[in-house]
């Protein structure tokens, strides 16, 4: 998905602005040098806005030759559309529910799902989430002792520990 | 010496050879695998080190990084693809004398002349660094501050696309890093509010979702196959390859040198001195002809200049604390996390470890001949290996590795956030590497510019008062003027033509 330059000229400037009122924002400095948290955040805010606007300046000058936007032939494919739904999706659903579900299930659903909607072979997505799920938890919980989250089978959790 | 000695010991630990051992065989798996660069393989290695000692923590980066730039050779042999940026500059010969025939020859070539040019550039690193050292003890938060200056603007304007881009990219990596508390009055800033941005947007994090799940969401949305392999038998690489080596010595020698020059560099990384050493070696071709129907030489060249600089590239990063590329700027992001502050001062306080990173190196690449002879052996398999399964246990191991770093789950977000932002930026031409640096060096540019303040009470004249910080200065406010030169060049040559 590409953006011509006179398209993403004016984020770029809008995100510099963006940048320069939040450092406006910030407390003045009331002792030392003068200088607060604000300076370089407005610093960079004009790099943003002066960047931002060279790059709609250039596309102004191509705008003949440069289409307003570009998308990749997976537009056209509701297969690839998924597959990136797919994973962005997966990520929410372990964002959202891993507390709550756990991290042998939440990470579980989310490599099968991602497997299944890549390969489309049940069976083997299965097989390989599974596995996958597991050398994790065992990897980073039992051996690594990350405190990856138990939920609903955190009354399991010592059955499930391997140490 | 014996600083050496007793590092060599530590690096002759039986668990650190382990983790060398494993992470070179990562280092090899995922370089070889087109789509999965040797920055994704080191983010994704570093929620591992995290639980490890500092030593076998970096050298397991380092060999894998190492092993990665030599391993991206591999598919750019057999299939045409590189399978990092690095090994792009001669992608093209090499599958051409692959398809000629001659594909045991290039691979067996690659492995030695990477491995001869990491080996030169990790012996340069540990007697130049030292030096270096010496001389950046006298070095203050002035001099820092323009090195600072320096190395962010080298890598906006050495990025590969447009200058803007890249300046933009490198301001957008700055903004990330003013989040967090005010170093100076502990205020807190851009953090909407929640208390879990008060430490920043966490390094790591970021890195995964820039390196890994952008280029997850570019296989989910890309829709060419691999293509077919050129060669499926590949018999002894090594035959026949010492008189060629022989024969393009020259091209060899400049290509190490190259590549160690270029490591140290600000912004230049393995593929810009794959690129520039390609290059090189075309113009002072022995046989310019020859050289453009396809050989050797410009193989030669490259394959040594881009494993010479991944050495190198260690100077500024462990002895400034100013990484030149996306790599080391992740080491830096570990010896942070380790509480170890890299900077001159670090040979006096962890000779053993600096040393043993050093050694690390020569370690890891004495590996790669053997390692690499494997790897090339069992390259058919490795390049089976379906990149459909590969992606979702890929994508697992993300969210577990930025869980793993705080164990909070905010950083599962910014995982997401900055996939999406790398993958977005990297389809619009914006260059990654310069938004990575601005969020590593962020903190550091802002931190020596308010300390040198608060010293000179606020004369920013005393930034030019020092000799060393002077000429960096100089320098650096050329860097930045250079564009508006060159426009203004452009400007008068075209009234003059004009006229």
């Amino acid at each position: 998905m590409k953006l011509s330059d006179i398209l993403m000229g004016p984020i770029i400037v809008g995100i510099g602005i963006v940048a320069l009122i939040a450092a406006s924002m910030q407390p003045k400095p009331f002792f030392g040098t003068g200088y607060g948290g604000g300076l370089f955040p407005t610093v960079v805010g004009c790099g943003l806005l002066l960047a931002g606007a060279l790059l709609t300046l250039n596309g102004w000058k191509e705008r003949a030759s440069q289409p307003l936007l570009v998308i990749g032939d997976w537009i056209r494919s509701p297969r690839h559309i998924a597959n990136a739904a797919v994973v962005l999706g997966a990520l929410l659903f372990y964002i959202l529910f891993s507390k709550s579900l756990g991290f042998i299930l939440a990470g579980f659903v989310v490599i099968f799902v991602t497997l299944l909607q890549f390969t489309r072979a049940p069976v083997r997505s299965l097989i390989v989430a599974v596995a996958t799920t597991l050398v994790v938890k065992i990897g980073f919980q039992d051996v690594l002792l990350v405190p990856l989250p138990w939920g609903i089978l955190e009354p399991y959790a010592g059955v499930l520990t391997w140490r | 010496m014996e600083v050496i000695y007793e590092a060599f010991l530590a690096l002759m630990r039986l668990d650190v050879l382990l983790v060398i051992l494993l992470a070179s065989i990562f280092g090899l798996f995922v370089g070889a695998i087109p789509g999965l660069t040797a920055t994704m393989a080191v983010a994704l290695l570093v929620p591992v080190t995290f639980f490890m000692d500092p030593l076998p923590a970096i050298a397991a980066i380092v060999s894998a990084s190492a092993m990665a730039i030599f391993a991206g050779d591999i598919p750019s042999a057999l299939l045409r693809i590189p399978g990092t940026p690095s090994s792009a500059a001669y992608t093209d010969v090499a599958y051409k004398l692959t398809m000629a025939g001659k594909g045991e020859l290039v691979l067996g070539a690659c492995v030695v002349t990477s491995a001869v040019g990491g080996l030169f550039g990790g012996v340069f690193l540990m007697f130049f660094a030292p030096a270096v050292a010496k001389f950046a003890l006298n070095m203050s938060s002035y001099e820092y501050f323009w090195l600072v200056c320096l190395g962010l603007t080298s890598a906006a304007f050495i990025a590969p696309g447009s200058a803007i881009k890249g300046m933009i990219s490198l301001f957008l990596g700055l903004l990330v890093a003013m989040v967090g508390l005010f170093p100076v009055t502990g205020q807190p800033r851009f953090t909407f509010g929640s208390t879990a941005l008060y430490g920043g947007v966490g390094l790591v994090a970021t890195l995964i979702g820039m390196f890994a799940i952008a280029e997850i969401l570019r296989y989910a949305l890309s829709r060419d196959p691999l293509p077919p392999m050129a060669t499926n038998k590949i018999g002894n690489i090594f035959k026949g390859l010492a008189p060629e080596l022989w024969r393009y010595r020259r091209g060899f020698g400049s290509g190490i040198v190259v590549g160690t020059v270029t490591g140290p560099l600000p912004g230049a990384g393995a593929d810009i001195a794959a690129w520039i050493s390609y290059a090189l070696s075309r113009r002072f071709s022995i046989n310019r002809k020859e050289f453009d129907k396809g050989n050797l030489e410009g193989i030669v060249a490259a394959g040594a200049a881009n494993n010479a600089s991944v050495s190198t590239s260690y100077v500024p990063a462990t002895v400034l604390g100013i990484p030149g590329d996306s790599m080391t700027a992740i080491v830096i992001g570990v010896l942070f996390i380790k509480g170890l502050t890299p900077g001159p001062a670090i040979f006096q306080n962890q000779p053993t470890l600096i040393y043993g990173i050093f050694l690390s190196f020569i370690l890891a690449n004495l590996l790669m001949i053997p390692l690499g002879y494997a790897a090339i052996k069992l390259s058919r398999y490795i390049l089976d290996v379906p990149r459909a399964y590969l992606m979702p246990i890929i994508l697992l191991f993300c969210v577990v590795g930025a869980f793993a770093m705080d164990n909070t789950l905010s950083a599962v977000v910014t995982m997401l956030v900055f996939g999406v932002i790398g993958w977005f930026m990297e389809e619009n031409g914006f260059p990654i590497a310069p938004a990575l640096l601005g969020v590593v060096l962020g903190r550091m540019l802002e931190e020596t510019f308010l300390t040198s303040m608060i010293k000179a009470q606020g004369d920013f004249l005393q930034f030019f008062s020092r000799p060393i910080s002077a000429t960096l200065g100089v320098i650096t406010i050329l860097i930045w003027l250079s564009p508006l030169v060159m426009l203004l060049l452009k400007r008068a040559g075209r009234r003059r033509a004009e006229a």
